[in-house]
């Protein structure tokens, strides 16, 4: 049987490097976004984001030692107003919506709001995908609760992503800038309704607005949040500002471009909305 | 592996996502031209699961389009130059586009007609060939310096081409 198998070894080995691509392509579900995982991909999924954790700190640490002895305090002071400009600008995108809930349920049903308590997992960014083609960042999860694939990510600023695959306290995040992302939007300004898809550029992350006629009067400077109807996202959440406006080539639909609210080149924290119904 | 694992936490730390140096193709390159068939076969098939986690993107393709490079590798082995030069850059070049056309033809056929998906990957033609040729030849020297310094024999054998 082994000198059989020694034999044919070249035969073997050629056949398992062509059968074994098309079988992930086989049990893959196609682009989606958001898969479950098998065990072994989740264990083996750990083990990867575990190496790249660990070479994270050793790289992060040499990294902060040389922000610390290039910026000092002057850095320090920036990183802690870039947060409070963060938090001021999520609590007045929030608000403005809050707002305009009250008033159209206040015209059609009385006085009636909702405001959802997200239940929030912490994670943090322990590497990103080694192809230029996809936009995919692992994160680390710092607590017990449970993922699931498509489960959303944010942070402090807006829309960071959707959970693509959970591994054994790692998962890869698919963020709204990958050419796979949809996430149904709503302009906060007049409610035109879109979706934004990613277009995958390595420099700006921008994506575009799908779906937005000429009617819908989108305009450079409107903040698009999530409109909540893709049931992954809950609503309200900012995803970027709209930064282009171009008549579409038929003329039916804009051809409409957004910079993503969060600094996704900057990305190291991040929450995972736990609780979407 | 380890290799692979550095660059994306490297790609995490310095916010440089969109330049991804591409490592798996220069490693499956320097397999098929350096390594016999058993071996490097081996290797690779123990490479694809790993870097299919690592690119996260639409399971299968990328590998499929690694094995393409490494057969294509293997049937030019014996007519490129044996050290690694200019000829085995333009030859990584070449290389990367035929990765870069399984990809298309891969996401194309999964993504059941996704222009836009296959818009992206192509958007970034240019950049990727440049770069893989460039990583190619600076893994491939440093892989085959490692070869020399673990077996000098190996290294003596080549010297005679």
């Amino acid at each position: 049987m082994l000198g059989f198998l020694n034999e044919q070894r070249h035969k073997i080995i050629a056949i398992l490097l062509v059968v074994v691509p098309l079988w992930m392509i086989a049990v893959a579900q196609g682009t989606e976004v958001g898969v479950e995982s098998s065990t072994p991909t989740r264990l083996g999924g750990a083990v990867v984001g575990g190496s790249q954790a660990g070479f994270n700190g050793v790289i992060g640490a040499v990294g902060g030692v040389w922000n610390r002895i290039v910026g000092g305090e002057l850095a320090q002071e920036n990183e802690e107003l870039r947060r409070e400009v963060a938090q001021l600008r999520e609590e007045k995108s929030r608000l403005i919506g809050v707002l305009q809930e009250n008033s159209r349920l206040r015209e059609l049903v009385g006085f009636k709001t909702s405001h959802p308590e997200f239940e929030l997992a912490p994670a943090r960014v322990v590497g990103r995908d080694v192809s230029p083609y996809f936009r995919v960042v692992k994160i680390r999860i710092s607590s017990e609760r449970e993922l699931a694939p498509r489960m959303p990510v944010v942070a402090a600023e807006g829309v960071v992503g959707q959970v693509h695959r959970v591994y054994e306290g790692y998962a890869d995040v698919v963020l709204l800038s990958d050419p796979r992302s949809r996430i149904d939007a709503i302009s906060q300004r007049n409610r035109a309704l879109g979706v934004v898809e990613g277009l995958g550029h390595e420099a700006d992350y921008r994506a575009r607005i799908s779906y937005l006629t000429d009617r819908d009067e989108v305009g450079v400077g409107d903040t698009m949040v999530t409109s909540g109807m893709g049931e992954v996202f809950p609503a309200e959440l900012t995803i970027g500002t709209v930064v282009e406006v171009e008549e579409g080539e038929r003329g039916l639909f804009q051809q409409v471009q957004v910079e993503p609210a969060v600094d996704i080149s900057r990305l190291e924290e991040v929450f995972v909305i736990t609780n979407v119904d | 592996m380890v290799v692979i694992i550095v660059e994306s936490v490297l790609l995490g730390v310095f916010s440089a996502q969109g330049w991804a140096l591409q490592t798996p193709i220069a490693i499956t390159i320097f397999l098929g031209l350096d390594r016999d068939f058993a071996p490097a076969g081996a290797v690779l098939l123990a490479l694809l699961f790993p870097v299919e986690w690592l690119v996260a993107g639409v399971y299968g393709v990328y590998s499929l389009s690694l094995v393409a490079v490494f057969f294509a590798m293997r049937g030019l082995r014996n007519n490129v130059q044996k050290v690694w030069g200019v000829a085995r850059g333009v030859v990584a070049a070449f290389a990367a586009l035929l990765h870069l056309g399984v990809m298309i033809a891969g996401l194309f056929i999964v993504g059941q007609g996704d222009t836009q998906l296959v818009a992206a990957v192509a958007w970034r033609a240019g950049a990727t060939v440049l770069t893989v040729a460039v990583v190619t030849l600076l893994v491939g020297k440093g892989l085959a310096r490692l070869d020399a310094m673990m077996d000098p024999r190996r290294a003596d054998s080549r010297l005679k081409y």
